[in-house]
């Protein structure tokens, strides 16, 4: 079997333009959906007098997903770094992640880069770990804050939806939100157990219904370090001296303050497969139903946009990415029923990517 | 299984979530309008139950307003905006869409909003505006639904064809822009500028921006698009231009068919009684209107100055009851004119004749609760009973389409339904009640006016009591004292006020200016204006259609684009439109010159600004004016207008929605220039002499 790589980039918006023309030249199709990139930010003026903190702000920023052999990766890393202009800190990042199953309608499964590519030759981070954390709207900020004073990286955060208990309750589903909000960061893997405890406890995610948090294993990417943004005019800012040392010390790992370690044990966690399906809106009811039936707990779903290089009028555009955690063992079994119910023909026109989760938690520990 | 006291706790926690969101929005508005009539103006809120519980019932409804918006409303219309482009040709979506835009503006009755408005529209000095609000108003409905009809279905070809929304601003404004200067050239014409830029704001109201932007959504989903800007916005736009364009069109049209403005006493003279007959479609209307409205000289014109004429016609009309409420509009309105203006032969005239004459002042109206929800429950059903419908069956049957969730689709429609009734209550007992005290009473600000609904009567005055003084003038002031309370109190006297007859002295209170006047008319005026732009901002902040629009985009971009930011933005904008509106009828300055310039700067800033903000920022001027903001706009252009005595109060709503573009554009701008800056200053990381290959391990 082929060995795939989902790469993901996370674009500036005002730079997401150039990303989209090169990946359409390179790539047969891509995903996009938009999202926001957290900052810290000095206050000034008048909220500075009263206040000696920083304030959180974001911006508004394009996370593309695609999928392509790992053969590929580095091309499509270093295509992504030069038309995002990556290599300044507060660009955006792109990272590539393995992807253990791959199943899906034939046209949407990911092809080779279609012309030799122009590109400069990136220094890629390697380690990595990247954290996705589900939590009610509203609440993201407080998780976005307590990354960034960690220094760990800068998290994403885009809108979701989830399905699960909910959906059990009839009618009286709707007095609870479905709407989530989705965190997304990358970590060095030496601090990630760490920033996720962190969340844990920001996010009080040992609490029932508060969300839940996974991490996996991320291959190589450069990642924005821009965390935070102060006085402007200085020869050389704070950002800049710590973007500087990112790049002596090959990571960003160096930022973890000594101290805020937590005195807690790792928290029991769980490992199992993340298994994303994208399919087209009104389907994807239908195929987390088969999923249900096969074992999954729940699932997360935020819109996204397929995007295709040529027009291509029987490819069906507004589609719902959907995230199912599944225990080790279950996903195959997923997948067959999955198969079985069509969602890969023409008609349903799926796709599902499996990802090695290594630490996941929730309430009671999923 | 859930229990049943986890299903109330459920419930509970829900429900107090809404209605306390709403509570928020609704309560600066309600405070700062209470705060101002009490402490500025001085005057005790009247009515306060009434007010309360109608206070109450705008949260209750706001809550489930905006709670079937987003369950039952808006997915359906994003789900046939994702169906549509599959499923059905373009001409059938053409189709749909022109009779969505119509059916909205059937549904959701601006015209009565518009004739609110124009209550004070004389024929004599305005006969075109009065045509269009009157005999035509037909008419003008049907101008504005196929404009909104027309706006709707351009908004889907510029979804499917990718079409920028600039050139079509470009072309919509600029064209009414020439329109709005030709007509101000033109004394008849000059008057129809405001309705028709008013009719912009108004016809796109709480059901159908939400459906309409739902629908856009959906469409700029499916459609093959390459560039994934957050689109699916600018229908609303649309939807405000072509109705200006298409009222400015019909008035242009129509010009013909109205007389040339004429002094009063002209207008009502027997010479001119066909031109003024075309106006209302009967004679015996003109002199019911004469009677009704004109002055003492248009009364006696009216039969040419000969009194025993109009006696013998009043006359005719006692006997022939059928015949007067022909001629007054109906016999509540000639018990009214009995009751308000006729003189006292008039009135023997009608009591000889064996009518029962209402009391003289007796207060009229204080509706049962009853008679006040039935229409406002009616008016909900009208306004999203049709249109859901409407969509269903094209879902169901044209689209073959079946909903995952349709129960929770109905249940939305109930909560819109319920919340809507309740709202539209609430908004006539509460809010458009305090804001109807406020702007009555707002002119004392700046002037002296006269408080005839708190008038008493002292029997047995005796005139020898008043005193005189010497006036600011030099010129002597008549007064007496009476004792309020533990305190002897200077009153004005007024002559005119006491009837010899029976010894009995009327008081009609005055009020105002404040602070005496000591600080010039100028103090006064000032403190109305900011009054106005603290009006706009906090009526704003409470209006559904603009919630709507914030949760939407962001939405759409993700949360990139904030909600608060958006609505504090419009909500800036839409006070400093009720302020340019408040100068324009306190000074009676030509709309012209306050539509124009704005519009002018906003071209210029829309050529500067990217396709996303321009679409975001010109929708939230459709979305402004809605269930909230009107009913105040109207009490405080009627009550200002009244004092100041304009021929019409049109254009304030109409500013309301030009403002707040220029705000959001500009806020807009503001900020994508920092975060360009910002991203300027990035540096790369990189350290001279280190190129580490060997980093990617």
């Amino acid at each position: 079997m082929t060995q795939w790589v989902r790469v993901t980039a996370i674009i500036d918006h005002l730079l997401s333009e150039a990303v989209r023309r090169a990946l359409a030249a390179a790539v047969g199709h891509y995903y996009v959906y938009p999202a926001r990139s957290a900052h810290l930010e000095e206050r000034r003026g008048l909220a500075g007098l009263f206040s000696d903190g920083m304030r959180l702000n974001d911006d508004p920023s394009d996370v593309f997903t695609l999928f392509a052999p790992a053969a590929e990766e580095t091309v499509l890393l270093d295509l992504i770094a030069d038309h995002g202009r990556l290599h300044l800190a507060g660009m955006g990042s792109v990272f590539s992640e393995p992807v253990e199953l791959a199943h899906g309608y034939a046209p949407l499964l990911p092809g080779p880069v279609r012309a030799a590519v122009e590109r400069t030759r990136h220094d890629f981070y390697a380690q990595l770990v990247g954290i996705t954390c589900v939590v009610q709207r509203g609440r993201a900020d407080r998780i976005a804050r307590e990354v960034l004073e960690l220094g760990a990286s800068v998290p994403t955060i885009g809108f979701g939806t989830g399905m699960g208990l909910r959906d059990r309750l009839g009618l009286l589903r709707v007095t609870i939100p479905a709407e989530k909000e989705l965190i997304t960061l990358v970590d060095s893997r030496q601090d990630a157990d760490e920033v996720i405890d962190h969340i844990i406890r920001a996010g009080r995610l040992d609490l029932p219904g508060q969300g839940f948090i996974f991490g996996y294993p991320v291959r190589r990417g450069l990642l924005n370090t821009r965390l935070s943004r102060g006085q402007v005019g200085q020869a050389a800012s704070i950002d800049r001296i710590a973007a500087a040392i990112d790049r002596l010390t090959g990571g960003v790992a160096w930022r973890s303050a000594a101290g805020a370690r937590p005195e807690q044990p790792a928290r029991r966690c769980r490992q199992g497969t993340d298994l994303t399906l994208i399919a087209p809106d009104e389907r994807v009811h239908d195929l987390i139903g088969i999923a249900m039936a096969g074992g999954a707990r729940g699932a997360t779903t935020h819109p996204l946009r397929l995007i295709t290089a040529e027009e291509a009028p029987h490819l069906y555009k507004a589609r719902t990415a959907c995230s199912l955690f599944l225990e080790q063992g279950q996903a195959e079994p997923v997948l067959a029923a999955l198969e079985q119910g069509g969602a890969f023909g023409e008609e349903v026109q799926a796709v599902a990517y499996g990802r090695r989760v290594e630490r996941a938690f929730t309430y009671r520990g999923l | 299984m859930v229990t049943l006291s986890q299903a109330l706790r459920l419930v509970g926690e829900y429900a107090r979530d809404r209605v306390s969101a709403q509570a928020r929005a609704v309560a600066p508005l309600v405070l700062y309008l209470i705060l101002f009539q009490v402490l500025v103006l001085g005057i005790p809120v009247a009515e306060a139950g009434v007010i309360a519980t109608g206070l109450l019932l705008v949260v209750a409804g706001l809550a489930l307003f905006m709670e079937g918006l987003l369950l039952g409303l808006m997915p359906l219309g994003e789900t046939i905006g994702l169906k549509l482009p599959q499923r059905a040709p373009l001409a059938l979506i053409l189709v749909f869409a022109f009779l969505l835009g119509l059916g909205s503006t059937f549904a959701e009755p601006a015209i009565g909003v518009l004739r609110a408005a124009g209550a004070s529209i004389r024929p004599w000095e305005a006969p075109l505006l009065f045509l269009l609000l009157n005999p035509y108003a037909d008419w003008l409905v049907y101008s504005v639904g196929i404009g909104v009809g027309v706006a709707v279905a351009f908004g889907m070809l510029r979804f499917l064809y990718r079409w920028s929304l600039k050139p079509f601003i470009y072309a919509l404004v600029g064209a009414a822009l020439i329109l709005t200067l030709w007509c101000h050239l033109d004394p008849n014409l000059v008057y129809v500028v405001g309705l028709a830029w008013d009719c912009g704001g108004v016809t796109t109201g709480p059901v159908t921006v939400p459906l309409v932007l739902a629908l856009g959504i959906g469409v700029s989903r499916v459609v093959d698009c390459c560039s994934g800007d957050a689109q699916g916005f600018g229908v609303v736009t649309l939807a405000s231009l072509f109705p200006v364009l298409a009222v400015l069109v019909l008035g242009v049209a129509l010009a013909g068919r109205a007389p040339a403005p004429l002094p009063e006493a002209e207008f009502f003279a027997p010479t001119q009684r066909a031109q003024a007959t075309a106006l209302f479609g009967d004679a015996e209307r003109v002199v019911g209107y004469g009677l009704q409205h004109g002055s003492a000289a248009a009364q006696a014109a009216l039969f040419g100055g000969d009194a025993t004429a109009l006696g013998k016609q009043l006359a005719a009309y006692a006997a022939d009851p059928a015949l007067a409420a022909r001629a007054f509009g109906g016999r509540e309105a000639l018990l009214d004119w009995l009751a308000s203006r006729a003189d006292p032969a008039q009135r023997g005239l009608f009591a000889a004749a064996g009518w029962t004459l209402p009391q003289d002042g007796a207060v009229r109206g204080g509706a049962s609760l009853l008679s006040r929800v039935v229409p406002n429950v009616l008016a909900a059903l009208q306004a999203i009973l049709p249109l859901t419908l409407f969509l269903f069956v094209v879902l169901k049957w044209l689209l073959r389409f079946r909903f995952a969730h349709v129960d929770e689709v109905v249940l939305g429609v109930a909560f819109a339904l319920a919340g809507m009734s309740l709202f539209n209550l609430g908004i006539e007992m509460g809010i458009a009640r305090l804001g109807a005290q406020v702007g009555d009473k707002l002119p004392s600000a700046y002037t002296t006016i006269a408080l005839p609904q708190e008038r008493g009567e002292i029997a047995d005055f005796d005139p020898t009591l008043v005193h005189r003084a010497l006036g600011a003038d030099g010129t002597p002031v008549e007064f007496f004292f009476a004792e309020r309370g533990q305190t002897l109190t200077p009153v004005r006297y007024d002559p005119a006020g006491y009837d010899a007859a029976t010894g009995h002295y009327h008081h009609i209170p005055r009020l105002g200016p404040l602070f005496g006047g000591d600080l010039g008319p100028a103090v006064g005026i000032a403190l109305v204006l900011l009054f106005a732009f603290v009006l706009g901002y906090a009526a704003t902040l409470a209006e559904p259609a603009l919630n709507a629009l914030g949760l939407t985009v962001e939405k759409v971009t993700g949360g990139g684009f904030h909600k608060g930011l958006l609505i504090q933005s419009v909500a800036v904008g839409v006070g400093a439109g009720l302020l340019l509106g408040v100068v324009k009828v306190v000074w009676d300055l030509p709309l012209a010159w306050l539509i124009v310039p704005p519009y002018l700067a906003l071209l210029l800033l829309t050529r500067a600004s990217g396709e996303e903000l321009v679409n975001i920022a010109w929708d939230s001027a459709g979305v402004t004016t809605g269930p909230v903001t009107v009913p105040l706009v109207l009490a405080l252009g009627l009550g200002i207008g009244g004092q100041a005595g304009v021929v019409e109060g049109f254009g304030i709503l109409g500013m309301a929605s030009v403002c707040p573009v220029i705000t959001v554009l500009g806020i807009g701008l503001y900020v994508t220039a920092r975060h360009k800056r910002e991203l300027a200053l990035a540096v790369p990381p990189s350290v001279a002499g280190l190129e580490p290959e060997n980093r990617t391990t």
